[in-house]
This record gives C-alpha cells, structure tokens and sequence, in this order.
C-alpha cells in the first residue's frame, strides 16, 4: 500500500493527514474509504495502560469476598448452583466439587468500605480511585480462546489486538515512539506459566504497521534498536546521511513518494536510537518514587519495572501501553502461589495509580486491571487443611479499571454466594471493550475496518457501553 | 461478460463523479450501495430481513407489497425506495437513523437515475462464467505487445493518457530476476543480457529463470502464506510441527509446472485420486496447515470443527476469493451463501479421522503419512533389491530342501520329546507363573505348566523394564489363558492410556482375543482380533507375533497353536510404540485387569513360526507331520514340515535368514529416519454434519449433506460427493471464479497489486476490477492453455504493459496515485524473504540449497522464551535454538515460523503469522524496518559479505570497489554523483576506524562466519560500512 498516495485521496480525513507524514503508528491507510471516523467524542482518556493479568487470577482470593463459604468449606457444590454449567476436560472427571473457602481475610478499605483480600494491601489504598468490576463475565473456558477474546474480540486468532485498533483509530501522538507498547513480566508462582501469543499485540487483517512493539527488559529494548558494535553515533549518522543523499537522488529520477517516506522512516530510526533508551533509563527517578513502587522497580523486567515504564511512556504520550504479567494459572497449590503473584502486582500497580495521580495523568489515562477468565470456588485436586487448586471459570470474574472517564471508588456488579454465579449486573468481555473505547471517545460500533468484504469491529457485534462504570 | 463499457475516469474507481457518467451500472455502482447499505436488513439473510422486502432480487424489490412497490422501474418518484432515502422524517428515512451505513447525496442520486433508466439488475461479475472479449481498438496500434497491451492501453486511451517508454534494460534484469526468482540477478547474467542486443534478449532471459529452482521457492512463499504454514502447531502451547515435506510439494510443484488445476486437486483431494501416490497424499497437506490445539482440558468437538470451519475458510479463500465464514453463524448478508450452504461445503472437510485436542502433543498431528525424501526413496530402493536377491536365494534352498525331506525322515529314527525341544533361541522372557513376587493379591493354584497364577483383578506381574518392544522389530508374545470374567481383561500390555494408549498388548475381549500396536490413538495405531472367541472358564493357549512390518498383516495369533483368521480394525501405524510404563502381565497401566488364571507367560524377540507354536502347545507338528504320509501330506502341511526341515537342517538357509535379518534392519533404520507429513483423509465411517446454530459446536440442528453452494453450480454430473467431486467442480472452466482468482494472484505477484486489489474477496463486497475485461481473457486464456502458470507469467511478463519504465510525473501520479492503470511499470519493496534472500546473495553467503527441514538463523535471545509456556521448559521446542553453519543462510523460506513468536525481521517487512490464511501482505514503511536493515547481525554479517567481495573481486580504486557493490545490490550502474557520495563515505568512515582498529574488530566479528578472510580490518570495516548504505538504500530492496 502506497503510503503518501493514500494521503493524497484522503484529505477530507483530516486526523489521518498528521500522522501520515510521520508514519509510525500512522493511522488507517488501508480500506480507509471503509473506515469511519474516530473519537466521535471528546475522550476522557488519551491513553490506556492494560494491565492484563495472564492465567485468570482468582476473584475469590482478591475482589469478591465470600464470608458465608467459610461454613461450606468441603461441602459439595450444589447442582442448584453449577446448572449444568461446562467444566474443562481438567476436572470434568472429578467425582466431586468440593466448595474450598478462601484461606485469605478480607477487610473493608478506604471511604467505601470495599472488601479486599490481605493479600492486596496496597489495593486498599487505591480503593477510592478505582472502581472494581465484580461481575466481569466471558464463555470462553480455557487461556487460548479466552485471551484471544479478551485481546481482540474473538476466540478465534486472526482480529486485530485491542492496541492494534487503538492504533489504527487514533494515530500517535509521539513521532519517536509506537502508538502501541506491549511489556512482559514473568510471574512468582512456581507453576509453569501459560504461553502469550502474537496475536494478542497483533494487527490482524489491519496494516502492520500497528501491531504492538514489544518493549524488552533484556537485549535491545526494542528490536535491533543498538548500533552494532563498533559503529558509533557520528558513524551512523554519516551512515544515515549517505543513505538519505542517495534516496534524494533515486526520488529526483523516479519521482515515487515512497521513497520519501523511507527517507523519513530512517530519520525517526534514528530518533528513536535515543527516546528509547532514553525511556527506558530510570536512572534519574527518585528515590521515593522507586521506593513506591517496590524494591522489584529497580529489577529489570519485573512487573513493577514495568509499572514504571508505562508511567514513563504515558508521559511521552504513548498511546496503548499492554503489560501482560504471567503466572496466575493455580490449578493446585493456590495458596502459596497466588500469594506470590499478588506480592509481584500489589505495591506496583498501587503505586502507578498514585504516581499518575500525583502527577495529574491519572485524569485522562485509562487504566484497566483484568485476566481472561475467573477461577472456580470448587477445589481442583486434593483439597487438604493447607492447599487447593481452582479450575478455569468462565461465569464470573473481577477486573478493575481506573483513570479516564471512569467512576471512582464504587464496585459494580454482584455474585452469588458461591462466587459462580453473576446475580447482577454483568458485565460481558465486549462491554469492557466497549467501554473503553467509550473512555478513549470512541463509538466502538464505528470504529471498523474492512476485510473480505466485511466492516469488522473490535466488539463484532457485540458490547454496550455499561455506563455506571463511567465517571 | 462485462460488456459495458467503462466510462468512468479513474477516479470513479475510488470515488463517483456523476457528471462523468451518463449511464450507471448496476455492478459497479448500484450494487455496492445496496449491499454496503440494504442489504443487511433487505438482503438474502431471511433471519434478518425486515418488512419481508429483499433488494438483492429485482422480482422481490419491484414486486407489489400491499400497495407499496419500493421500486418502479423507470419510475423514481413513485418508487417507495427513493421516497424513504430522501424522507424528511428521520423516523421514516432509511438506512434508520442509527444505521452505521448512511447513505451519501451522490449516491441517493446514482439511485434515482438507475430506477428511471429502468432499474435493471445484473448478476455480480464475478459469479458469471468469464468470456473472452474481443481486444479492444487502441490508439497506437505498435505499442501492444501482447493481448494484456490491447486492453490497457485502450483504457488509458480513454483516460487521455500515454505509456511510459519501456524500462531500461538493468531495471528490466531486475524486476523480471526478482518476480520470477525472487533474487537479483548476478554480474555474469547482467553483463551477458546487457551484451545481448537480439530481439529474443528478453524472451531467452525469461526462459532460462524459469527453469531455476529459485522459481518454485520463490513462488512458494506467497503459498505458504496463503496455506498458513508454519512450523508449529499454534495455540496456547504451539509446540513445533515437522510438516515441511510439504513445503518440499509445493516449490516442486511450482518448478515442474503442474497445471492449476491439478495443482489444486492434488492439494484439497489428492488422496482420493485413484492409485494416489505419496506426492498426492502430501499435496494434501494444504488443508492440514491449520493449528491444532494442545491445551489441556479444551472440548474436543469445540475445536475438531474449528479446524473443519478454517479448512472451509481457507479454501473458499484462496480458491474462489470468497469469504464464506459469515454463512457459519447466519446466512450471508452480500454474497448468494446460505448457512445451510456453509455447513454443506464444511462437510467435504468434516471427515478427518482427527480429534480437536492434541493434549500433550508435539510433533504432527495424525492422519501422516511418511514421505521420503528422494534420497531415502534411492537408499529404500536399494535395499530392497538386496532383499529380493536374498529371498530367491532361499527359495532356492527350500526347492533343494524339497527332495532332501525323504532321506531326512529316514534318518530320523528316535523322536525326541516335544519339551525337549521348545524354541529356547530368541526368548526374551521366560515367566512360569510357578510362583514369585506378584503385587497384589497372588493366589497360585495347579496350572497347566506347574503351578498357575490366579488374578483376581487387583494382581498384576511386572516384567523387566528393559523389555522394550519396538515396532520394527520381530516378536512373540503370549501364554496359558484361563478367563474368569466376560469382559474385556488384559492379558498382557506395555501401554500408556495416558498418552494416546501408546504400547502394545494382548487383550481378551470378551471372548475374542486382540493384539494392540500403538502410537497414538485412533490415528496412528493397528489393531487386529480374532474371530473366533475363546471359552471362558478354560484354558487356551493364546500366542502372537509380529514381523516388525508395522502393517496388520503382520500380525497372527494362535489359538492352541492353530492360526486365527483375524478382523483388521485399524491399519495405520507409522510410528514409535515404545511406552514408558510398567511391562505388565494381566493389567492394563490402570485399566481392565485380568480375572482368572495365566500360566507359562513367553515372550520371544522372533516370529516363531507355527511349528515352534504348537511345540509350546506341546503338540510336536513335526512328528505329527511326518506321521502323515508324504502323498497324504497338504500343500500346508508340506510347506510346515519344509520350514521346521530347513530351520534344523540347512546351515545355509539359516546363514541366508541372518543376511536377510540384518538387512531388514538397515532398512528398516533408514525407513525411521523417514519425514511423516500430514494428510487429508476421509475417515471410513463419515461423520454426520449439521447446521449449528450461531456456529456453536453444541447445538446441532438439521442434518446436511456436502453439497456446493447453489448459486455457483452444483457438482459435475457423475462426480463423486466428496472432495475430489469438490476439485472437479471448482476446476470445471465453466467455475465464475477459480481461474479468476488464480490468474488475479498471478498478476498480484508480478504487479503488486491484483486487477481486483482485494485479493481474498471478489463477492458483491470486493473492489472492482481495475480491468475487467482483461481479467476475464486472461481468465479464458489460462484455462484453455491446460492452466499453464509458467505460460501465464511470460505473458505478462513478455507484455509492453510489464516492461514499462516506473518513473512517474506530479500529474500522473494525481490521476492515478496508485498506479492502477499502469501508465507506468511496477515498482514495489521487496517482500520480507526477498530482503533477505537479497542480502545473502549480493554478499555471497547464500546457501544453495533446496527444500528440507526448516532452519533457525541468528534471531535475538529470548524471544521465544517470553512467551512460551513455563519459558520454553514444557510442550518441547519452546527454546529457540539457534543454528550454525551454512543454515544461517538460508532462504528466508526456510525459516522455522513458530506461529505465536514469528520470526522477527520477516515479521517487520510484513510477513504474517501465519495462524490463518493470507492471501494478501499489506506493505509498510516503518522505523523499525530500518533498525533490521541496518542492525539485525544477518544484515551487518551481509555487508561485511559484500565488502569482503568488493575488495577480492573489483580491482583495487575506491570507485570500482564501490561501483561494484552498488551495481551488485541495485542492479545497476552508479552514475558520477552517487559514486562520489559512496567514496566520500568511505573515506571518512576509513578515517574513523584508522583511529580506532578496534572498533574496527567489534564490527567485524558480527556473525558467524570468517570476520575478515584475511584482509586488511579497517579497509573493510570502513567498505562494510559502506556496503550497509547500499543494502539500506530504497533502491535495493525494491523491484
């Protein structure tokens, strides 16, 4: 696709004109005809911060407190509340589904007087800011179908990513860094973690000029970013200078703007060499912000380094910045690991909260905090005095969401005893998404892009603003 | 069949200019409003159909609705449909008020004026069969080369445009070298085509790359994206996949030329062809490419019909540029498919003896077959004729043995007791069940060898672990069986029910008894049984063996030394059976124990014939035999008694059963080393399919049968309802859309873009043709040339329209930006494989070789691991692996594609995933495009390449050196001023690491092979430099 052609016919698509003299992370070149306007709205947030939370993290041991299980402990699960309800290939062999109470207390925080697990402190004193969602719900049952859809709309591969859209629709408001950023934190559990996918920071049939550039805590930081040894800075811009004098040359006799283009790709090549590293040094961050967030922040690739790189990157005004943290897969031995994975997020993504906050980011930022699915209140395995596991559970979870547009201080949505089943107010995966595409000041029913024949949107044909979340 | 003609300047293509037209045509602009706008709610999808009105058929949209007609052909003002668009009321205007598809004043117009011309329909283009039209008259009768010339000249002729003059002949060199190879071309090709000014200069060119086997790999590549081939089996776990035999099929089968239509037959039903050979069977891979899941606890069914649903996707995809995954939930709202037509298509695919979860699984997925390479296929060969002159040597000695028997007998004067004599050769394992440590709870009782063992369901013995049996091996197994119970027990296993039941046993089935040989349950495994039952409550010998041929003929049992005639249930084994469990007698790993009683238990590493059968029996068949009278004995009596003679007697024999033993084993190791592919397979029972509604695995409705969809014709009369029936139909050259789309894919790789841009959909949604008429005589052409590609391509490429000079003016370019009307040559970037096949070869690194397993290059650490399950520790292959050696320089198509991490540099130049089919890669410029050009250690180990050939092979001035390089990388020479930028550039680089020698090394110690080859460090660390800039510069990697 020829890039500045594509401007040139476009130019009642004002919005894109900007980005396309830039190009990276330039908006909608492609079936641009087909696709409709973008923030139809003012936006309450400029950017988001995703903090995805890869293996389905428990609700019973975070955000939905459960006091009456206590007494249910190893009693059977009735059939009155699983209604039939689907269960893996993992524990559909179970001959029993025994109910296991959370071994962790809850106490109520902040002015809400909102339960939250021990294992969460720092939540607690984030609780005013943000609004849980108790009542979070998907179909999909295992991690692939049920990330996928999480990411990109569908179960099946082959959508673009929630950040490949929001690249697509809004552009980059930074010429030196990707409208979208995804980085990786491995988690403390001890259980082998489950695998992320490509396509989860893919641009599906979008160009792919806005799938996710990963964001790496060892080699490059970003791929290939380093000079190559031996070849220093004067170096490659005399490098660069050559190669932009003979560009000039070929442009004058061909006359093909494409060629201009790749002439500004290397120029912002060039550029990022340094916002990047520049990005990633925290040298310079004080010592009471590093001390915020956790003695972790100072260790490369940790969860809380990564916290504090997507403060630094929304800053820079970075547009979708995906963090995944691994590990909160416990099928067995729940206690001990789900503790360690609420000690690696706990005090980081508190402390983003207030880092922005403090900083007066958290306004038009949107934070979201959420895995793919919940965790059953039957035991997984042997239930004994000390340990448990918990199955895959598609019928409730709980996710959190912060910032931009959003409501603070409330919970929404409500389960059953049992944590099973939501009693009221569901909020569906393509209600998320759509809400916060609302947050970002976009209709997510006009946000689309067409492929074989069809305008596809990141809810399909789904998804409804659920408007109390909203601020 | 396009017969109008088109009026419209270029423009119209993108946006309507009314003024321009005076004729509207319903194709190109009535038919994309009603379908982008209508046709959702007054469309072929009944479900969704609102005020019982459909506009998609002229009879419904003009027919009488209780008084309301919403058109009246001729007639705008009394037409409903024109009433309701320009309605003042939003509550009665239409599309709603909160429709997404608003419709524009152009075209409420373009509306109006085709009712009152008549509001005729037309059927959609492209599900018409093409026609060849006449060529069209053109302005300048000698610019035309060829059919192609006729067409688009004669639409810039009414666009008021001229050609460009043709390319010059370096550019020329070049862009056919790339489209056909896909490699630039060398200094011997560019100097020898310069040199040669002969009218047939460019038609001999084209031949000779033709022939290269660069061709097939080049032209694969688009291929393999198409057939979402990858290297791993995707999803959550995406363990590798072995399956590149069939990447081997399709760069062959692009460099033999095999006909498109055969071509595609063999890919979607080449196992069904008759006397299908292996290279059919692995054509079939295409439909096989798909991800399999090996996540643990996933539905089987939910995904088994994923993989039937991306079968259908990808072959209406790539074949019929349709996408018919709408019709999986509902009927299509544009495109003639129906949901129940969808479920019928999906049933040609719905019979894969496969299941939806591959649980623990690396490797390929079963149905396989195993696909030699040619040099095993020589190495099989060969052995095999050894064998064959080893078996007519011992027929010979048992002709000889014929007339030795008589003296034999007569020397036989004493018999010898039959216990005596018990094969004690080859016994691997001797268990008398006398007595013992038993688990469980062991009851010996009289047995018919001494003592018996008594199980009593919860007693199992357990053999040596290294009693390990293979399949290729030879062996006997079995014993004394007295069953207790009628149900089904096991007699004797080594089986792990919890990977696929991979093992072997011996098995009662409630009377019948069963040998097991297993990989993988049900799809790679053989399974024999007994017709005859054996009595419960008593005792029978039961007794196997096995020739170590993996097939179900080599199997027999024995029941009280008397051969079974046995049922086949399975016959498809073709890899290990070796299991990592407990050697059991009398249980399963966990399951049907034994009941009863077992005695003198023996397992032999030979297939002991039945003579030495029955001697375990205690029935000596030779003295029986010999008792019988020569003229009474029976052809099989006879046969029996020369065996049991030559195996005593002759020395020779025996010494030719070693020779033969020993080759079978060569063979058979060089038969292991032998590559499984993947195939299609129609399962012998086939399955039922159904509509299932909103597409969802649990809610079968109504039963369908395969069928195609009614709207592009049903199967040939006389051909078979399956997928080679399927085959036939979309090859028939009446098909609206197979030659099409195929001819369109063709000139998408030569032109970067196709004459219908969307590639994937050519439906009443697609874009419209650039070119109609010329797609469909291409579309003729192709077919009556007996669907010769290789033909297809010389003639685009041997067309005026190809040879163009790309240079383009401001006012062309704001005519036509996109050069869709090709005024001028292509010109486009080089695809992902290209950058870097091109960087190898100009730096002489490139390894020459063909086909094979896939390769790991340098990629950066880690990649993998951040990904991949437990951090690559489980699902194996979860690490990459790097690779050394001349597989750092393979073609780019050989690189292992895992689908969740794809390789990075590819990946950047916008290669896909590859977890779906693409037909269509979408081109960017990005930054981060220019970090791998310029720091990716494969592109840095390249320009050292270059700079250490410039420096051997191009005399001894800078200007040459440099010169040389250039020309190597852009396939041209430089002028003056180019040359003067890249000596001015080695100059001061050459300053800079002269005060720095080892910055120098650093730079040259990237990549693996030899940094300097002994020359001097900073010349060619500054000539490396250099060489990068002219690897990066926008001329090398474009066409």
């Amino acid at each position: 696709m020829n890039h500045s052609d594509h401007c040139a016919f476009q130019i009642n698509r004002r919005r894109f004109l900007g980005s396309c003299a830039t190009g990276l992370g330039a908006a909608a070149l492609t079936n641009l005809d087909a696709a409709t306007a973008v923030r139809d709205f003012a936006p309450k947030a400029k950017r988001v911060i995703y903090m995805f939370q890869s293996g389905a993290p428990s609700q019973l041991e975070t955000f939905d407190y459960k006091p009456g299980l206590e007494q249910l402990h190893k009693s059977e699960l009735p059939d009155s509340i699983r209604q039939g309800q689907r269960v893996t290939g993992m524990t559909s062999g179970q001959a029993s589904f025994p109910v296991a109470a959370s071994k962790f207390k809850f106490r109520q925080h902040g002015r809400s007087g909102t339960w939250i697990s021990d294992l969460l402190p720092h939540h607690g004193k984030i609780v005013d800011d943000i609004c849980i969602v108790r009542s979070m719900f998907t179909e999909a049952i295992n991690h692939d179908p049920a990330i996928t859809l999480m990411q990109t709309g569908t179960q099946q591969p082959g959508r673009p990513s929630f950040g490949a859209w929001a690249s697509y629709g809004l552009g980059s408001e930074n010429q030196e860094l990707p409208a979208f950023v995804v980085l990786i934190s491995k988690g403390s559990s001890s259980r082998a973690a489950q695998g992320l996918l490509g396509r989860l920071w893919g641009n599906g049939f979008l160009p792919p000029k806005h799938q996710g550039v990963k964001l790496r805590s060892t080699g490059d930081p970003v791929l290939y970013l380093a000079d190559p040894a031996g070849v220093s800075r004067p170096m490659r811009r005399d490098m660069l200078d050559g190669i932009g004098s003979l560009n000039n040359l070929l442009h004058d006799e061909l006359g093909d703007p494409e060629i201009n283009a790749r002439i500004a790709q290397y120029e912002m090549a060039f550029r990022m060499q340094s916002s990047v590293p520049e990005l990633t040094d925290i040298s310079k961050e004080p010592a009471h912000i590093m001390d915020m967030y956790g003695k972790d922040a100072s260790r490369p690739g940790s969860y809380a380094a990564n916290c504090l790189l997507a403060r630094r990157l929304a800053e820079r005004g970075v547009q979708f910045i995906q963090l995944y943290h691994r590990g909160w897969d416990q099928h067995g031995n729940l206690p001990k690991d789900i503790s360690a994975q609420c000690r690696d997020v706990d005090q980081a993504s508190s402390a983003l909260i207030k880092d922005l906050k403090q900083r007066g980011l958290l306004d038009d930022t949107l934070i979201v905090w959420a895995g793919e699915f919940g965790r059953s209140v039957y035991c997984q395995g042997k239930l004994t005095a000390t340990s448990y596991g918990r199955d895959h559970h598609p019928r409730c979870f709980s996710a959190w969401m912060a910032g931009g547009g959003i409501r603070p201080g409330v919970v929404h949505g409500e389960t059953d005893d049992f944590s099973y089943n939501i009693v009221r107010d569901g909020v569906h995966v393509y209600d998320l998404q759509a809400t916060m595409l609302h947050c970002m000041g976009i209709d997510h029913k006009r946000l689309t892009f067409k492929h074989q024949g069809r305008d596809y949107r990141l809810t399909d044909v789904h998804g409804k603003v659920v408007k109390p979340l909203l601020a | 069949m396009i017969e109008r003609l088109l009026l419209f300047s270029f423009t119209s293509v993108v946006g309507i200019n009314l003024a321009a037209e005076k004729e509207v045509d319903f194709n190109q602009h009535i038919r994309p409003i009603l379908s982008g706008k209508c046709f959702a709610c007054h469309g072929p999808d009944e479900k969704e159909r609102k005020a019982k009105l459909r506009l998609d058929m002229r009879e419904s949209a003009i027919a009488d609705h209780g008084g309301i007609r919403a058109i009246v052909p001729g007639k705008p003002a009394q037409s409903e449909l024109i009433s309701r668009i320009n309605h003042s009321d939003p509550e009665e205007r239409m599309p709603p008020e909160d429709s997404e598809h608003q419709l524009t004043a152009t075209e409420r117009s373009l509306l109006e004026a085709w009712i009152k011309a008549g509001a005729e329909y037309q059927a959609h283009w492209a599900f018409v069969s093409p026609s060849r039209a006449p060529l069209p008259g053109v302005s300048n009768a000698e610019w035309p080369g060829n059919a192609i010339d006729h067409f688009i000249l004669a639409r810039l002729d009414r666009e008021g445009l001229k050609p460009s003059p043709p390319a010059s002949r370096e550019r020329l060199l070049r862009r056919l070298t790339f489209d056909l190879t896909g490699l630039p071309p060398t200094v011997t090709e560019m100097d020898a085509f310069l040199a040669d000014t002969s009218a047939r200069a460019v038609e001999q060119v084209f031949d000779s790359l033709l022939e290269r086997r660069a061709y097939g790999e080049h032209m694969a590549v688009n291929w393999l994206d198409a057939a979402r081939y990858a290297d791993s089996n995707g999803y959550n776990n995406d363990p590798p996949r072995y399956n590149w035999r069939w990447r081997d099929w399709a760069i062959e089968a692009f460099n033999r030329n095999l006909p498109f239509d055969q071509f595609l037959t063999e890919q979607l039903a080449g196992d069904l062809l008759p006397g299908a050979t292996v290279e059919q069977q692995l054509a079939t891979g295409f439909n096989r490419n798909h991800s399999v899941t090996t996540e643990g606890g996933v539905i089987d069914e939910e995904y088994r019909l994923e993989y039937v649903a991306d079968r259908v996707n990808t072959t209406a995809t790539v074949f019929m540029g349709l996408s018919m995954r709408c019709a999986r939930c509902h009927d299509h709202k544009f495109d003639p498919i129906l949901q129940k037509e969808y479920y019928a298509f999906s049933a040609f695919f719905n019979q894969v003896p496969e299941k939806g979860s591959h649980r623990g699984l690396v490797g390929n997925p079963t149905p396989v077959i195993r696909a030699p390479t040619k040099a095993q296929r020589a190495a099989i060969e060969k052995q095999t004729t050894t064998l064959q002159a080893l078996a007519s040597s011992m027929e010979e000695r048992r002709l000889l043995a014929d007339s030795a028997i008589p003296a034999w007998q007569r020397r036989l004067s004493d018999d010898q007791a039959g216990d005596a004599r018990i094969p004690a050769e080859g016994l691997l394992h001797h268990c008398s069940l006398d007595d013992g440590d038993v688990s469980g709870n062991p009851q010996w009782v009289p047995g018919k060898v001494g003592n018996a063992l008594k199980l009593d369901g919860k007693t199992h013995v357990v053999l040596p672990a290294e009693l390990t049996l293979k399949r290729d091996q030879t062996f006997s197994y079995g014993g004394w069986v007295n069953p207790g119970a009628a149900r089904p027990m096991n007699i004797l296993s080594r089986m792990n029910s919890g990977n696929h039941s991979r093992g072997f046993d011996l098995t009662f089935e409630r009377g019948p008894v069963s040998v097991h040989l297993i990989h993988q349950w049900p799809g790679n495994g053989l399974k024999v049984q007994t017709k005859a039952a054996i009595k419960l409550n008593q005792w029978t010998h039961v007794f196997a063996t096995y020739d170590g041929s993996s097939k179900a003929s080599g199997v027999a049992i024995y029941f009280n030394g008397v051969k079974q005639p046995l049922d086949i249930e399975k016959d498809n084994l073709s890899a290990s059976i070796v299991a990592d469990v407990e050697f059991r007698i009398g249980s399963r790993t966990n399951s049907i124990p034994f009941v009863g009683m077992l005695d003198d238990v023996r397992l032999y590493g030979s297939v002991l014939p039945q003579s030495q059968v029955a001697l375990l029996v205690g029935n000596d068949l030779r003295d029986e035999l010999l008792a019988i009278p020569t003229a009474q004995r029976s052809e099989a009596q006879h046969k029996q008694l020369r065996d049991i003679y030559l195996a005593e007697e002759d020395a020779d024999f025996t010494r030719l059963a070693v020779l033969q033993r020993d080759q079978q084993a060569a063979l058979k190791k060089v038969q292991k080393a032998v590559p499984t592919a993947m195939i299609m397979k129609d399962q012998e029972k086939m399955r039922s399919t159904f509509i299932l509604a909103r597409g969802e695995y649990d809610k079968p409705g109504e039963k369908v049968e395969a069928a195609t969809p009614a709207a592009f014709g049903v199967l040939p009369a006389g051909a078979p309802r399956n997928r080679l029936g399927l085959a036939r139909w979309l090859t028939n050259p009446r098909h609206p859309l197979t030659a099409r789309v195929a001819v369109n894919r063709l000139w998408y790789q030569m032109f970067g873009t196709g004459i219908v841009e969307t590639q994937e959909d050519f439906g009443s949604q697609g874009s419209w043709p650039s070119h109609p008429q010329l797609l469909d005589w291409l579309a003729v052409e192709y077919i009556e040339s007996g669907w010769d590609s290789k033909a297809m391509i010389k003639l685009i490429s041997m067309s005026a329209t190809y040879q163009q000079s790309p240079r383009s003016t401001p006012a062309l370019r704001s005519v036509d930006p996109r050069n869709r009307l090709l005024a001028r040559g292509p010109r486009s970037r080089l695809s992902a494989e290209m950058i870097r096949d091109h960087a190898l070869a100009v730096s002489g690194f490139l390894t020459n070789q063909v086909g094979g397993p896939s390769v790991r290059p340098y990629q950066p650490a880690g990649l993998w691991t951040e990904v991949s399950v437990g951090g690559g520790t489980v699902h194996g292959g979860g690490r990459y692996i790097q690779q050394h050696g001349k597989d750092l320089y393979r073609r780019g198509i050989y690189t292992w594609w895992k689908r969740t991490c794809p390789p990075p540099a590819l990946n950047t130049f916008d290669a896909p995933d590859r977890e779906f089919c693409t037909v269509r890669r979408t081109p960017t410029n990005t930054p981060l495009q220019a970090l791998v050009m310029l720091n990716d250690p494969t592109f840095v180990e390249a320009a050292r390449g270059l700079a250490q050939r410039l420096l051997r092979e191009a005399g001894t001035t800078v200007d040459a050196r440099a010169a040389f390089a250039f020309r190597l990388a852009t396939s041209r020479s430089p002028r003056p001023r180019e040359l003067a930028i890249l000596s001015a550039q080695y100059a001061k680089q050459h300053q800079r690491f002269e005060a720095n020698k080892s910055a120098a090394d650093q730079l040259l110690a990237i990549g693996e092979s030899d940094p300097t080859a002994g020359l001097d460090t900073v010349e060619l660390a500054a000539w490396t430099t250099v060489a990068s800039i002219i690897l990066n510069l926008d001329e090398a990697i474009s066409r």
